[in-house]
């Protein structure tokens, strides 16, 4: 056991050695980080290397496997939106200096998108917009013409060369033999609302000549997850090269035929800046870059979201409403997280007469009491997540003479969402979560502010402001959308858990009024030291019928120490019965 | 097990050009989240950005040679953390002998901080350079027990995982290294006046 001096001398080293890494370091290191990243050590790993101007060139080289990788991501995404991923155009595609793709979707908009796998840069334009990424510096500038205002972001949150990786072996692979495989493509498609419904009804590939070339038509018809229903899709491709010359998606919208036609060039030459896209120079220029103290801020959050420790927890929502019978104010649900997988169980059915619970004593142990109030109920899985696919489940509808039985899952949907890290669906009623939420720090619309020493909020913590810059998507009258400005208190000594977090709207007078916030009340450090809510006070501005308003709170008995089968991330099976839950 | 640094002076071959899948996925789930701690801890051990490029460069180099080990380690993150350790005093070392003893450190980025006097800050920053001597001098096992106890927080049984030996093992080396820097501290603050 360390002693106490121990510690006073390990507290002083800590200090006087501290991890303020300078800004251009950081840089570079980072930048090792993305040639790591890219897979592309595979091979360097087993090669000597060299220092100076040689390693710098390796470096630069292996950054561009990875700009080819993201730009055929960005590429993918802008031509088959919704659905990511596309034929991917061999490796031959790697070795072009710019591919442009021109996309027309039924006679309407036109998408003009270029990359350049040598150079690192993704442009696209429409009417609406002009983005150019440049992937080497992981910035991206965005023009609204709109606004005549051009903005320059960070690319957050999971790179596009890594989200995209997978993508890119699987459309590598789906048209290196003369059938698609449904495996392959399903590999591909899968990024929709749903993910197990598509299918390929039918496929047929001919060879065809034109101009004295040789072409593959690979013509598909797929039964999509999305109200498109069943597309014919043609990939027309030089047979030789793998290079793809147009792809065609047509279908039924509304009872009209759509079309998407998207046709391929291979230019020398492609635009060096996102001036040379024709956007104005005397347009307003919006760095939304944060600075690095918000950057090293917002690196901790995530990386403190990804290690939480694996947990079951006990999850009440008691109200200020009826505290004095917070006994019978709430009921238990279950909560599980094993590294990126989740699960949460609701109570299938309510207990039988007798079985409510008895006034406890004043002085009762209430995680105790809760806990063992869950034991008393049967469960079932509201959901399970597995990284970013998670399965939704309903119960059966259950006639009325047979409540006393069992109750079974009647359905189950899958789906994807892909947050570039570990996210529940659930996510604000987690405990390392709630105290860790995105703060959208670089999206363009957000205009982020850090204040050091804040006049008000919780005592010894940093503010960070982010205020909307559109009324785009501003929340109604209803309370739909989002508000101007989130106001976040973190605490430092808490590795910037965020103590208090504020929704706030403001008026034409720009008057504040707090639409509601969350308040960490009580907070512990897991066994990994990973600084987490136990008890989280809601503060909303709903005015209840006594003119009064009144707080609800999260309050949350995490348990460590517990063993999490992995059949319990399981995706759920229609039919399964509710059961109690297996407590140790 | 991380003397994987190369020597210079080869030629280097072309990167493949294409990115797989397992890859993204082993640095999505493991060394992703892990990038800033182990940024910093290579830093804390260098402080100097050529150091500190070449020993990131033999980590990773090493990381992505012992993917598959990291990937089923049952702390996959200390693990990551003392490659990294590893590589950073591999390189100190190194350089400690070309520079024959002398130092080469670079300020940090310091925040402003009203309650210190300019000579407060030489003072500490004599003491830092000091404390990162000692630290360079410190026996490699030492060195990187008390880095991942101390500076990476990091719970003994852990770090024993990491480094596949016993927690009490782990134990003395970090008292080891804590009782030379302490010695370092001791006589730095007799040499100061008192402050109240």
């Amino acid at each position: 056991m360390d002693t106490q001096e121990d510690r006073r001398v390990d507290e002083r080293l800590c200090l006087l050695l501290d991890d303020n890494v300078p800004e251009k370091v950081e840089s570079r290191l980072r930048s090792q980080f993305a040639s790591l990243r890219d897979g592309a050590f595979q091979d360097a790993s087993v090669q000597p290397r060299t220092s100076g101007r040689t390693r710098r060139s390796l470096l630069i080289r292996l950054t561009v496997s990875s700009i080819a990788v993201a730009v055929v991501a960005v590429v993918w995404s802008v031509v088959l939106q919704p659905s990511r991923g596309l034929a991917q155009v061999a490796n031959a595609v790697l070795q072009k200096r710019w591919v442009h793709i021109e996309t027309t979707i039924s006679e309407g908009p036109v998408i003009d998108a270029w990359w350049s796998p040598s150079s690192g840069i993704a442009a696209s334009r429409s009417k609406d917009f002009t983005r150019f990424e440049n992937l080497r510096n992981q910035v991206y500038e965005l023009y609204k013409p709109d606004e005549d205002r051009l903005y320059r972001s960070p690319v957050v949150g999971t790179s596009e060369s890594s989200r995209s990786a997978s993508h890119f072996e699987s459309l590598r692979m789906l048209f290196q033999s003369d059938r698609v495989s449904e495996k392959q493509f399903d590999e591909v498609f899968r990024c929709g609302p749903s993910i197990e419904t598509t299918k390929i009804l039918e496929q047929q590939v001919e060879e065809v000549e034109s101009a004295g070339r040789k072409w593959l038509d690979y013509h598909l018809k797929v039964r999509t997850p999305d109200e498109l229903g069943v597309v014919d899709i043609l990939f027309h491709v030089d047979a030789e090269s793998k290079l793809p010359a147009v792809v065609r998606f047509e279908g039924q919208l509304n009872g009209k035929r759509v079309k998407r036609e998207s046709t391929f060039d291979y230019p020398e030459q492609g635009p060096v800046d996102i001036y040379a896209l024709g956007v104005p120079r005397t347009a307003t220029f919006i760095d939304r870059v944060p600075s690095e103290d918000l950057k090293r801020i917002a690196d901790i959050l995530r990386s403190d979201r990804i290690r939480m420790d694996d947990y079951r927890m006990v999850f009440v929502n008691p109200s200020e409403i009826g505290e004095e019978w917070w006994w019978r104010n709430s009921f238990p649900q279950v909560f599980y997280r094993k590294g990126d997988r989740f699960r949460r169980d609701f109570i299938a059915k309510t207990l039988p007469e007798g079985m409510e619970p008895k006034e406890p004593d004043a002085n009762v142990d209430r995680r105790e009491w809760w806990i063992n109030r869950a034991k008393q109920f049967e469960y079932f899985p509201h959901y399970v997540q597995a990284g970013p696919v998670y399965y939704l489940c309903s119960l059966k509808q259950q006639e009325a003479s047979k409540e006393a039985e069992h109750v079974e899952i009647g359905s189950v949907e899958s789906h994807k969402r892909d947050m570039g890290e570990p996210w529940p669906i659930d996510y604000a009623m987690r405990p390392e979560f709630v105290c860790r939420v995105l703060m959208g720090l670089g999206n363009e619309d957000q205009e982020a502010k850090l204040v050091q020493n804040p006049t008000d909020g919780p005592a010894g913590c940093i503010q960070i402001d982010i205020h909307r810059t559109t009324k785009r998507g501003r929340m109604n009258e209803k309370g739909i959308g989002v508000t101007d400005l989130q106001r976040f208190w973190l605490d430092p000594r808490q590795d910037y858990l965020v103590k208090r977090w504020d929704m706030v709207m403001i008026d034409a007078v720009g008057e504040e009024s707090i639409h509601l916030s969350h308040i960490v009340e009580e907070s512990a450090q897991s066994p990994k030291g990973v600084w987490y809510a136990i008890k989280v006070r809601r503060k909303n501005d709903i005015i209840q019928k006594d003119g009064k308003r009144y707080d609800d709170f999260y309050v949350m008995y995490v348990d460590f120490n517990v063993n999490l089968p992995d059949s319990l991330f399981a995706p759920p099976k229609v039919g399964t019965k509710s059961q109690r839950l297996a407590w140790d | 097990m991380s003397g994987s640094h190369v020597e210079a002076g080869a030629e280097v071959t072309s990167p493949p050009a294409q990115v797989t899948s397992a890859s993204a996925a082993f640095f999505d789930r493991f060394v992703a989240p892990m990038e800033s701690r182990m940024i910093r801890s290579i830093w804390r051990i260098t402080r100097n950005s050529q150091d500190a490029e070449d020993a990131m460069q033999n980590a990773l180099i090493a990381i992505w040679r012992q993917r598959e080990l990291i990937a089923s380690h049952s702390t996959p993150q200390a693990l990551l953390l003392r490659i990294c350790l590893d590589a950073a005093c591999d390189v100190v070392r190194r350089r400690s002998r070309e520079r024959r003893g002398r130092l080469s450190t670079e300020a940090s980025r310091d925040l402003p901080d009203s309650t210190r006097t300019p000579l407060d800050a030489i003072a500490d920053r004599e003491l830092v350079e000091k404390i990162v001597l000692e630290l360079h001098r410190l026996p490699r096992q030492q060195a990187v027990c008390m880095a991942m106890k101390v500076f990476e927080g990091l719970p003994y049984e852990e770090i024993a995982s990491a480094l596949s030996c016993s927690a009490a093992t782990v134990r003395k080396h970090v008292e080891r290294a804590r009782a030379k820097l302490k010695v370092v501290l001791a006589n730095h603050d007799l040499g100061q006046p008192q402050r109240r």
